[in-house]
């Protein structure tokens, strides 16, 4: 449970941290070096073809060999914009920078020559920084070609960090301001096609720069500055074309590097041609937004993240790389649909998550392996455990081999256990809290085919008990809580024997109820022995009573003598040797049973019955009763014939004409109250060796023995026996004056409840 | 009056025909729990005094018997050697009228065969003042004189004492004596009859030298005994 907390906490952390850092990446677009590398390779698979009716009259070394150096005077180009005049082209687009002016007459002729031509536009461009703390600075041509073109546009190249121009921005500043300039192509394409282009009606400011699809190297067709100048061309081959001037001779520096994967720079002319021919075929590649580049992003990571809680560690591994391919794959989709979807940020997640979660997780597994290990050896379980193995290991190999020892102990700790519950010596079954068996040991299963497992609790009694004592089985095992005095209850098996069921509850460590256990004890042979112990009893307390019975009624008709008296003398202590012998017997076998008795009035009866042994020794018994009609809880029973026993012994041993005292008081013992009584005599007194086994079982006095008056050895012992039961204390002991004095100390019964 | 004695010992049924015979009643003597139930069946008795084992039927038999088979059923006293408590009060509840535990003074076993057999004759009509022993009881003034001694007493101890005197050698059961002296069966507390009996042994003494002992039948109910001419 905890480790599953744990593990939870981990994924989150790795999870938000995955989605900052693609977050992060994404915003501050860190990866375009990367993300350029995989468009190169992209775009490369899908080159569009060069547009067809664009020329480029390029600036070349025949050129300028024929002209000589760079820069030429203004009438060379006045020259071959009067030739072009005459072939009559779609546009024409001028390539290079007229900003500041030159020797005027050539400034002029070559105005001049332009105005000549209908489709002209001229480069501007932008200085960076500008002055006076300007963002930039327009350098626009010098007045008189401003005039003479049709139209300006910038030729500002989008370099990116690694120097490589990818992007064309379509125009500058903002639309309907004087500082809003299209790019050169633009104005082209609105020539050639009346209208702006559909790309930079999509564009949501100028801001935004798309990626150029550049055709293959050499597309475009070219023509020498010098053949179009000097008249070689016939003027039908330029009729009709969009002309592109610029430089292309590598000594003029016009010349930039382009990802179209040779290595080598292309003239920013052929650059321009590349971007008209986009704005033509509409396939300007146009980047995702922030938002939905880091949308597309976290997808693939929350996949796997998602996955690490679902997968096993080899599938997800699987799916990583199916992931990233297909990361690859959807950015290619883009680009064929003219978007670009920047792969790297997902890249970066998915190559991070899945080593950064197999680390958190791995750590985790390893904390838990260890806290598991400890608790086992803080378990009261004693089990030894290996501490490591033999030889340098691994950690997590360590922890592992740890955890498989202890595991393989616990497995044989608890076969062992189970096989000691199956092959308890009585029948023993355990149930849940639904009542349901979960656990029968062999004896509880034996006649039962079928097993007994998840048997409900009553199948098991019905298969168990005879249908005489299942109710009672049943309101034992209905009880809340097991009764102490009486912990189990026993029934007469279908078998015919006799059981005794316990039930006890399965609690755990933390105190929580899991169950109960049901054990069953054969008491049948325990059962047949009380059986025949309760016929013997029944033996001595009619049969042997009886013939005992018939003498003294037999000796009523007969003269008084002193033969009679002796025989009824004996045939008395039979009875009452019987009386002790069964009372004694019954005390010791029969459970408690007490209710409320008023022991002064219970003391006053057993004094009368013995009334006619008083008279005839002209004994007199005193009861002083100062204990306030106080009851105890008692078997009334056997508590009278105790007290019988205990004034009977006090006659036998006074004088004739003696005085037997019986006190009653309340008396509070360790604070509970509690009820004396004393019984005391005038006689000769306990002899010294009978007090310490006075309440033993056959002490009988020798001394008494020789008269005429003699004990049973049964009754003191039976005596004691009774006062245990009820909580008393007995003593006997000799008073100072003579005599022997018992004191017995009952605890009070508690008050009614009404 | 006739009296019928089942006891499978010949001794007793002469030691019982003797008691009964020294106060002008006759006897027959049956050994055996079927003959009784035969002679029950055609011949008349006012008393009949049940052993407890017996050959053929058991006393307790007979009784439970007797309850469906005779119908003006005489008076049941069941006499036997046993004394546990569980048996006194079980054959008390199955309708025997007294229970005597043998053995038992014959003065003792006379006095309860007086009782009941003045009970099937009802005499004791309610005079103003009734003597007992030494005792005499006032029913107008509700006092007991003892010895020339008057003795108070409340009102309910003044009835439990009549009551116990008038029915005196019969086993009374605590919920008879609760219903006839408190006038209820409603539930009283039990401890309540233990304190008046108590009460009235000691207020009137009685005791054996005063030919009168109160004697509890443990679960059953109480008796007051006459114990012939007393000290």
């Amino acid at each position: 449970m905890r480790l599953r907390q744990r593990l939870g906490v981990e994924w989150l952390v790795v999870a938000m941290l995955a989605s900052l850092v693609i977050g992060a990446l994404n915003y501050w677009d860190s990866l375009s070096s990367f993300d350029n590398l995989i468009y190169d390779q992209l775009s490369r698979l899908d080159r569009p073809d060069p547009q067809s009716d664009v020329l480029i009259i390029q600036i070349d070394e025949d050129s300028l060999a024929a002209y000589g150096k760079w820069p030429w005077t203004r009438d060379r180009h006045a020259e071959l914009f009067t030739e072009l005049a005459n072939a009559n082209p779609k546009a024409i687009g001028f390539d290079v920078l007229l900003s500041e002016p030159s020797d005027p007459a050539t400034d002029i002729e070559m105005a001049a020559a332009i105005a000549g031509n209908s489709n002209v536009f001229l480069p501007l461009h932008f200085v960076f920084p500008g002055s006076n703390g300007a963002e930039y600075d327009v350098k626009e041509p010098i007045g008189p070609f401003a005039s003479a073109a049709s139209g300006l546009g910038h030729v500002n190249l989008n370099f990116d960090y690694d120097g490589v121009v990818r992007r064309m921005s379509l125009c500058f500043g903002d639309k309907g301001t004087d500082g809003y300039w299209p790019h050169l192509m633009e104005r082209i394409y609105e020539a050639a096609n009346g209208g702006s282009s559909p790309a930079l009606e999509r564009l949501n400011s100028c801001d935004e720069t798309l990626l150029m699809p550049y055709s293959r190297r050499g597309g475009v067709s070219t023509i020498s500055y010098s053949a179009v100048a000097s008249g070689e061309v016939p003027a039908e081959f330029l009729n009709d074309k969009i002309l592109l001037i610029g430089a292309t001779a590598n000594g003029l520096g016009d010349q930039f590097p382009v990802p179209i994967g040779d290595g080598a720079t292309m003239a920013g002319v052929e650059i321009m041609a590349n971007g008209l021919g986009a704005l033509t075929a509409d396939n300007f590649i146009r980047p995702l937004s922030l938002w939905q580049q880091l949308a597309l992003s976290l997808v693939p990571v929350w996949i796997l993240l998602v996955g690490f809680w679902r997968w096993h560690p080899r599938t997800t591994i699987v799916v990583s790389f199916g992931l990233i391919f297909a990361v690859l794959a959807g950015s290619l989709l883009f680009l064929r649909l003219h978007y670009w979807f920047a792969p790297g940020a997902a890249l970066v997640g998915l190559i991070l998550v899945y080593p950064i979660w197999g680390w958190r997780r791995l750590q985790a597994t390893s904390d838990f392996m260890n806290e598991e290990l400890r608790n086992f050896r803080l378990a009261k379980v004693d089990i030894p455990i290996i501490e490591t193995a033999a030889g340098p290991v691994d950690v997590i190999t360590g922890q592992a081999e740890e955890l498989t020892h202890a595991i393989s102990h616990v497995r044989d700790l608890r076969r062992f256990i189970s096989d000691a519950l199956s092959n308890l010596p009585d029948p023993m079954f355990i149930t849940d809290l639904e009542g349901n068996v979960k656990f029968a040991n062999k004896l509880a299963q034996t006649g039962l085919d079928d097993g007994v497992q998840d048997l409900a609790l009553d199948d098991m009694l019905n298969r168990f008990v005879s249908s005489e004592d299942l109710a009672e089985v049943k309101e034992y095992l209905a009880l809340e809580v097991t009764p102490v005095a009486h912990d189990y209850v026993d029934f007469v098996s279908l078998t015919g024997e006799i059981f005794a069921l316990r039930r006890a509850r399965v609690v755990s460590d933390e105190g929580l109820l899991r169950g109960h256990i049901h054990y069953l004890a054969n008491i049948t042979e325990v059962a047949k022995a009380a059986q025949e112990r309760e016929e013997v009893l029944e033996l001595l307390s009619h049969d042997m009573r009886a013939p005992q019975v018939a003498i003294l009624a037999l000796l009523d008709g007969q003269a008084e003598d002193e033969t009679r008296a002796r025989l009824e003398g004996h045939a008395r202590r039979t009875l009452a040797l019987a009386d002790n012998f069964v009372g004694l017997a019954r005390v010791n076998s029969i459970d408690f049973v007490g209710e409320d008795v008023l022991l002064s009035e219970l003391v006053a009866e057993a004094n009368d019955s013995l009334w006619p042994l008083t008279k005839a020794r002209a004994i007199t018994c005193e009861i002083h009763d100062h204990s306030d009609g106080a009851f105890v809880m008692g078997e009334p029973s056997s508590l009278y014939r105790s007290f019988v026993n205990l004034i009977d012994n006090a006659i036998k041993y006074s004088p004739d004409k003696g005085v037997v005292e019986i006190v009653l008081r309340n008396i509070d013992l360790d604070r509970e109250p509690c009820i004396s009584v004393t019984i005391s005599d005038q006689g000769k007194g306990i002899p010294d060796d009978m007090l310490e086994q006075l309440f033993e079982r056959f002490a009988s006095d020798d001394g008494a023995a020789r008269s005429n008056i003699r004990g049973t050895g049964l009754g003191l012992n039976f005596v004691a026996k009774v006062i245990e039961r009820h909580g008393g204390t007995i003593r006997g002991e000799n008073v100072r004056d003579g005599g022997a004095r018992f004191s017995v100390l009952l605890p009070l019964a508690p008050e009614p409840v009404d | 009056m006739r009296v019928a004695i089942a006891d499978d010992d010949a001794e007793i049924i002469a030691f019982l025909g003797n008691i009964i015979e020294a106060q002008e009643h006759v006897f027959t003597g049956y050994s055996d729990g079927t003959a009784l139930s035969n002679a029950l069946l055609r011949d008349t008795f006012d008393l009949v005094i049940l052993d407890w084992n017996m050959p053929g039927k058991t006393g307790i038999q007979i009784l439970e018997w007797m309850q469906d088979a005779i119908d003006d059923r005489p008076p049941v006293i069941m006499m036997t050697s046993r004394t546990a408590k569980q048996d006194i009060s079980d054959a008390l509840n199955a309708g025997a009228d007294d229970y005597i535990t043998k053995p038992e003074d014959p003065n003792v076993i006379a006095a309860r065969i007086n009782a009941i057999l003045r009970r099937g004759s009802g005499a004791s009509a309610m005079e103003p003042t009734v003597q007992y022993g030494d005792y005499t009881l006032n029913r107008i003034d509700q006092t007991v004189s003892h010895g020339g001694q008057d003795i108070l007493l409340t009102a309910k101890e003044f009835e439990l004492t009549d009551l116990m005197f008038r029915n005196r050698d019969r086993t009374l059961s605590r919920r008879y004596i609760m219903e006839t002296v408190w006038r209820t069966n409603a539930h009283l507390a039990t401890r309540t009859l233990d304190m008046h009996i108590s009460r009235i042994r000691s207020k009137l003494a009685l005791k054996p030298e005063n030919g009168f002992r109160i004697f509890t039948v443990f679960g059953y109910g109480y008796r007051l005994e006459t114990l012939g001419n007393g000290g």
